[in-house]
Order: structure tokens, then sequence, then C-alpha cells
């Protein structure tokens, strides 16, 4: 038993499948990149820069090839043996802080944070944070609350805010209320479907 | 040919695969001149993963394409083992982006970064490049075979 109530966190690699390739090419950095579905049909991971653009999960390639072309963005074909191995060095990092990792998708995981004391779980985030970008050289998001529920939204606070470093902490119960009046839940995915 | 001035051009080959590479110890060292007796016994098996690899998820295999590492024991076609985890010290082989192209260079300690070939003008350092540190060589695998 622990002295503390539950706690998770949802650590996610920003666009991570661009992420991956930009990890082995910096000329990507500050470029829109996208990469594309199994034989190149539609578009299923975006950067910053190509969100920009206008470019939808989704998107069929030749709806785009134009917009594309005409911004030169950067446009890959799916590599899973690389984001799958990326994968894997992202969530050896996390078991590193974390006693139990579950792996949620390629780019997601929920970890259980509920030994660490309160005050210490956003500073081992932004650590944990640090060190995956490092030794990665994958960029994440961490979301903490009581709930997976509430880590995902956090997690969604922290990617749609920059100014908060990447991490969100919502354990705090005056805090989260603040953010739940700001936030338009049906963005997050998995609170807009209830 | 061109590629003599030039820094050396990387390939990403991939991660090393969990696992190990087992090699029964014969002797710790190989001497290349007088042997020494004392050397030569056996002991454990030795892993030769454990020895190559201190921390997988930050070690990333690329292959060498050059011959500006030349002094530094890495050779045109070599493969090395760099660690991201690890901060350069002086006289340390990087792996740098150097505007986004990476390449191999000597770390010194004032930041600068060198060739290792002795035949090659100084590495041009150019004050606006946009130069990252990728990683540091841990290792270079090199086939002696003719
Ligand atoms: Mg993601």
């Amino acid at each position: 038993m622990s002295a503390f109530p539950r706690s998770y966190a949802l650590s996610d690699g920003n666009s991570f499948y661009c992420s991956c390739e930009r990890v082995f090419d910096h000329k990507l950095n500050h470029v829109p990149v996208i990469v594309l579905s199994n034989n190149d049909g539609c578009a299923i991971a975006r950067t910053a820069e190509a969100k920009a653009l206008g470019i939808k999960m989704g998107e069929p390639w030749f709806m785009m090839r134009d917009l594309c072309r005409a911004n030169g963005v950067r446009v890959f074909s799916s590599n899973y043996a690389l984001y799958g191995s990326m994968s894997n060095r992202v969530n050896e990092v996390y078991r590193l802080f974390a006693p139990r990792v579950e792996i949620y998708s390629i780019d997601e995981s929920f970890l259980d944070l509920t030994d660490v004391a309160p005050k210490t779980r956003a500073e081992l985030a932004r650590d944990m944070r640090s060190t995956v970008g490092r030794w990665t050289g994958i960029p994440t998001c961490v979301g903490i609350g009581p709930t997976k529920t509430l880590a995902k939204l956090a997690n969604h606070i922290a990617k749609k805010n920059p100014e908060l470093g990447g991490v969100c902490d919502l354990t705090d119960e005056a805090e989260r209320d603040r953010w739940m009046r700001k936030v338009k839940l049906e963005e997050v995915w998995g609170i807009g479907a209830l | 040919m061109h590629l003599i001035h030039s820094s050396v051009r990387m390939d990403y080959l991939g991660p090393v695969a969990e696992g190990s590479i087992i090699l029964p110890r014969v002797a710790t060292t190989i001497c290349a001149g007088f042997p020494s007796p004392a050397d030569d016994w056996i002991e454990d098996d030795i892993d030769l993963q454990k020895i190559l690899v201190t921390n997988r998820a930050a070690t990333f295999m690329w292959r060498v394409q050059g011959h500006s590492m030349r002094d530094a024991g890495i050779f045109d076609g070599d493969v090395v083992l760099i660690d991201r985890s690890l901060s350069p010290k002086d006289g340390d082989v990087v792996a740098v982006s150097v505007n986004g192209e990476v390449s191999l260079k000597v770390f010194r300690r004032n930041g600068q970064l060198e060739f290792a070939n002795k035949d090659m003008p100084a590495w041009p350092m150019h004050e606006n490049a946009d130069i990252q540190v990728w990683g540091v060589v841990t290792y270079c695998l090199h086939i002696p075979r003719a």
C-alpha cells in the first residue's frame, strides 16, 4: 500500500512518426513534415508546421499533394520498423522513472506514479521528458492525474499550452478545476465520446 | 577523390537488437607484441553485447563513409556505435549534426570540432552553422580482413 492516492502519468510522443524521422535528419527540424499511411494513402502524422498549413489527420494524399509541393512539406512513407524501435527506446527510459509502464499505443504509455510524492511528480516528469529527449531525440508531453482519463486530459493540456514546458500536473484539485473550465472537453479523445 | 577533403557521411543502420552474443573468455588481453603468459586463462563466458552496449535505449548504429576520421582509427565502411546519453569529453569522437548533416568529428573542450586526418586541411567550422552534438562514439566495428 502506498501512502499516496493513486496517480497516473500519460506520456506521449509529439507528432511521433514525424519526430522519429527528425531524429536522424535535423534538416527536417523546422519544416513541415508528414508521414503517410501504408501505400501512401493518407496523412497519419503531422508536425506543428504541417498542421498550421491546414493538413488534416487522415487527409488523402491526392487531395494535399499540391499544397505539400507548394509549401515544401517533406513527405515520408511510414517506416514501422523505425517507429517501433524508437518506441521501445522511449519505453525503456520510462521504465527507469516508473515501476509500472502500460504501453497504450506506439507513442502513448501510462505510468503509475502512485509511489511518487505528489509534490515531486511534475519534477520527475520534467526530468523524464528531458532524458527521453537527450537519449532518443523524441519530444514528449506528460500529463499527470489521479485517474488515467485525467492523465489523458492533462496530457492534452500540456500539448496545447507550450508555456507549461511539456508537463501538466492535475493532481491538485484547485488546479484541475481551473483547467477544466478552460478546456473544450470534446477535443480530448476518449472524453468527448462519453 | 573528392571525399578525401570532406566530412565522413553517415548512414543510420538501426538499433542494437535485444539478446546476447556470448563468447568464451580466453584472455583478457590479446597482445600484439610479446604474449604475457599471465593473461592466458579461461574465465566466465563474456557477453559481447554487454561490453559494446551499456545504454541500449540511447545507442544507435551508423555506417561511416569517408576518410576524415582515419587517424582516430575509424575508416571508410566501419560501423560505429553512438551513445546519445553521454556528454562528450575533450578528445572524444562525436557524431555532430552540422546544418542537418550528420558526420563524425573529434570534440575539443573549447567546443571546437576537428577532423582526424593529418593529410586534410582543418575542418572549416562556420560561425553561423547550426551545430548539434548528436552522440558520442563508444565503439567502432572494423573489418580487418582483406
Ligand atoms: Mg502522439
